[in-house]
């Protein structure tokens, strides 16, 4: 198996915030996102799933055409990790205030 | 039935945490045999992660919603859906993700890893935080069953909790 690194590093970066702002416009704006999520496959954290995965292949299919791998350079897979920790806490947070507000 | 999913669900996520573990301990000194076991245990594990993904989304979504949300929402602790399952429902579909790059890694980059040491120091640090984030979910899972578990107990003391009557 031979994938492009940098393309994995950066889809993966791009899902994060994706799963990111999905939940939070959805919370914020749940009057029309809601219910059109829900509408596609009966239930809106499914519909989050399968649009993740498809964001995911996109974004992996489109970047490893247009871009060149470098193998050797760790940066891209330092900003997933960087994006998955700072997504996980600013979607907790989020609820922290939504909890409260 | 919920109880069995529930089960595999906390069985994927944690032998899925521990085999990212194992790849991290493997690349800590990697030869050529430490690196093929590693590609096969990353395979387990983001294996392990997406049926935990499944097996838990199947559990939410048939049984969480209608039995156990209404209870712990209606019980003393109402944030243990609000904040904790509602964090770990979102923050897990990460793993699957960060665990399908780091298999991807390892499986195009093999024996790189073994001389270049900033590459392998990064992909350490991407499977110690599959890791951390795999345990995380199992303590928000283990706060969660405690908001339920603690509305079940008003439930007895009070057999009216919220929208649930005993």
């Amino acid at each position: 198996m031979n994938l492009h690194i940098k393309a994995l590093s950066y889809a993966t970066t791009g899902v994060i915030w994706f799963v990111v702002a999905i939940t939070i416009l959805m919370e914020l704006y749940e009057k029309p996102i809601k219910p059109f999520l829900t509408s596609l496959t009966g239930h809106h954290w499914v519909t989050k799933g399968i649009f993740a995965v498809i964001v995911f292949a996109a974004l992996y299919g489109a970047l490893a055409s247009f871009t060149t791998d470098n193998k050797e350079e760790p940066t891209p897979v330092y900003i997933a990790i960087g994006s998955a920790v700072l997504g996980g806490v600013t979607i907790f947070l989020f609820y922290v205030w939504h909890f409260f507000a | 039935m919920p109880q069995l999913l529930i089960g595999a669900h906390a069985f994927f996520g944690e032998a899925g945490a521990l085999l990212f573990l194992w790849v991290l301990v493997e690349l800590l000194n990697p030869s050529p045999e430490r690196l093929r076991r590693a590609r096969i245990v990353s395979m387990l594990g983001a294996f392990f992660l997406v049926a935990a993904w499944i097996v838990g989304g199947y559990y939410y979504v048939e049984f969480y919603g209608a039995l156990v949300k209404p209870v712990i929402k209606g019980g003393p602790m109402p944030w243990a859906h609000s904040i904790v399952t509602e964090t770990k429902e979102h923050v897990f579909l990460f793993l699957p993700f960060l665990a399908f790059l780091a298999t991807g890694m390892i499986s195009s980059v093999g024996q790189q890893l073994a001389e270049n040491r900033r590459l392998r120091i990064a992909l350490i640090t991407l499977c110690g935080l599959i890791v951390l984030f795999a345990f995380a979910m199992a303590a928000l899972g283990v706060t969660i069953s405690s908001g339920f578990r603690s509305a079940l107990e008003s439930l007895v003391s009070s057999p009216v909790v919220g929208s649930v009557t005993l």
